[in-house]
């Protein structure tokens, strides 16, 4: 038990340390110091010396939205992977399991499309057909899978499956149809944490409120571990916790894939990386999860940043998915190697 | 006596399959009652329609004389508890946690387990003798061990009436043996109804009260051990011959 206690101490000063990282470095590296005098001339409202100037509008205005964009969208997918897998009892779940990621990616591609139709510029409203997108699907799946009143896991995973390769095929006939401008929808599918900030503030409180919701639920999640005759006979109403939970974390998976497109591999290594670190408890593990998971990305995404300047000298950027599977699978091969004893999915 | 539970005209079909046929059962507050019956009788579909894990059945399933579906599930566990046949033996949570699992109709939703609780889990530990066990992982554990944690679990849930679907089943006989007791225990000593499937009539001659005997989804014949385990309910029912004898208590048992 303090060991756990311990752990989630350690993942809260990575998480910090995280956040000054993924703020300092860039294209223009801030020393630490300067950052953390910025940062906290925001906080007490000091005024800042002229010369940090561009600094100081470098950290606040560029990199901190982006950071804290990182933090809830790490945040929002890891706890997605974490409940997703604990409902469907299947480790190979993630947050797109649903159809969430090819629906986002259809509604995305389909505002393109209409931009492109109507000779107008629809990116900004580009977030709001992805999330439309991503809640219709579920709702479809859903939808698919529900047979007098009930719905059986196997059924919503086929169910999943199967309309996303409908809506993958509808994207890919957007895009054939789009000829020149389907790199829009190639950028936006591989993911980035580069765009739509004014979504930040909505985003992150609607997050934060479905997180504290989740996290209440930690006992119910541990008693599906069970099976569903042994978690109802403890008195957990499963049909209703699982509805209950599809919607909260399939709305905060749709609220992430639409600002930023597809990230893979968060969901999946982030709860089984917690998993094989602090045990099965959902009670350590969701807030875990949703630690790791915010530190995990706005990192991941600073390497995407840095790396291709420090290796050619060149200014673009990898996706930052790429990053996240380059990365994270070894790190999870490790941890499995490490605790396979003690692993049990 | 009180009722505690009582089903009337049960029927439970799985896609037009009818399984359960009109089943109407009266069970008394304090009973020790087994389920016999062929593979495929419908036992397994009784019992978890009585515990209301399957709530789509066409006809009634009272709790002390109240409709089971106007209960909510946490409510209704604190009265009905139920030991699935074969409980996940891979789960990655210690004893500890499985045990605590069974508190869960008592602790609110937002609220963390009280001293109480931890009691009634640590007491329940200790009569089932896995206290030792309490940091050791499930997988790492026997057989009967995994059995005696799960029993444990259903008696820090405090409900009233216990169902258990075949208990017994995998375990050698010394196992079979001790937990035929226990349950004999917490019928006599604490005063907790039984309802108990079994393949093994002896054990169910030997330890309960009453026996049903089901067969194609009704109830074939129930009663005492005594009237019901002939040699003709036996063969019409099982359809095999078996020798009946009897014990010095007068309880019959078979010989294959």
């Amino acid at each position: 038990m303090r060991k756990q206690y311990t752990v989630l101490l350690l993942l809260f000063l990575i998480l910090l340390t995280s956040f000054l990282v993924s703020v300092s470095h860039g294209t223009v590296k801030v020393p630490y110091r300067d950052t953390v005098r910025i940062l906290l001339g925001r906080v007490t409202g000091a005024a800042v010396d002229a010369a940090d100037g561009v600094q100081s509008d470098i950290i606040l205005k560029i990199r901190v939205p982006r950071v804290f964009l990182g933090m809830i969208v790490g945040a929002s997918l890891s706890i997605a992977g974490l409940v997703f897998q604990a409902l469907l009892r299947n480790p190979l779940a993630d947050p797109y399991t649903l159809g969430i990621s090819a629906g986002a990616s259809f509604g995305a591609a389909l505002s393109v499309f209409l931009g492109y139709v109507l000779n107008a510029y629809f990116q900004t409203l580009l977030p709001l057909f992805a999330f439309a997108g991503a809640i219709f699907t579920v709702f479809f799946v859903y939808l698919l899978a529900r047979t007098r009143g009930r719905v059986q896991i196997l059924t919503i995973i086929l169910s999943g499956v199967i309309v996303s390769y409908l809506f993958s095929s509808g994207l890919v006939l957007i895009m054939s149809l789009l000829g020149d401008r389907a790199h829009e929808v190639i950028y936006w599918l591989m993911g980035s944490l580069a765009g739509y900030h004014r979504y930040l503030l909505p985003a992150s409180l609607i997050v934060s409120v479905f997180i504290l919701f989740t996290f209440f639920f930690f006992r119910d999640l541990d008693l599906m571990a069970l099976g569903d005759d042994q978690a109802k006979s403890l008195g957990v109403n499963t049909e209703f916790v699982r509805l209950l939970l599809f919607s909260t974390t399939s709305f905060i998976t749709a609220i992430s894939v639409s600002l930023t497109g597809t990230i893979g591999f968060v969901g999946l290594i982030i709860p089984h990386s917690m998993r094989l670190l602090l045990g099965p408890r959902h009670k350590i593990l969701i807030p875990a999860s949703v630690i790791a998971g915010a530190s995990f990305l706005p990192l991941s995404d600073t390497l995407a940043r840095v790396l291709p300047g420090l290796l050619f000298q060149s200014g673009m950027e990898i996706p930052v998915g790429v990053i996240t599977s380059v990365f994270g699978s070894p790190f999870f091969i490790f941890l499995l190697i490490r605790g396979k004893k003690r692993y049990w999915f | 006596m009180r009722t505690a539970i009582s089903a009337e005209q049960l029927r439970v079909s799985y896609d037009g399959n009818q399984v359960l046929t009109d089943v109407s059962l009266t069970i008394h507050e304090g009973e020790f009652l087994s389920v016999l019956g062929p593979n495929g009788s419908g036992k397994t579909t009784l019992i978890k329609a009585l515990t209301g894990i399957i709530r789509d059945t066409g006809g009634q399933v009272l709790l002390f004389n109240r409709p089971l579906k106007s209960y909510r599930r946490r409510e209704f566990a604190r009265h009905v508890s139920f030991l699935p046949q074969n409980p996940s033996t891979t789960l990655p949570f210690m004893v500890g946690d499985i045990v605590m699992m069974g508190r869960f109709p008592y602790i609110k939703r937002f609220e963390m387990a009280r001293p109480h609780d931890t009691q009634v889990v640590e007491s329940a530990m200790e009569l089932m003798n896995i206290r030792h066990l309490s940091k050791r992982h499930l997988m790492e554990l026997s057989g009967g061990e995994v059995k005696r944690v799960f029993i444990a679990q259903a008696v820090a849930q405090e409900a009233e009436i216990l169902f258990l679907d075949e208990p017994t089943a995998n375990l050698d006989i010394a196992y079979q043996i001790e937990i035929f007791k226990m349950l004999k225990k917490f019928n006599q000593e604490m005063g907790k109804t039984i309802v108990l499937v079994t393949h093994d009539v002896n054990h169910a001659a030997r330890f309960a009260e009453r026996v049903i005997l089901l067969k194609d989804g009704v109830i074939f014949e129930g009663g005492s051990p005594e009237a019901v385990i002939r040699r003709a309910s036996i063969k019409a029912v099982f359809n095999t011959d078996v020798s009946i004898q009897y014990d010095s208590d007068n309880k019959p048992y078979i010989l294959i």
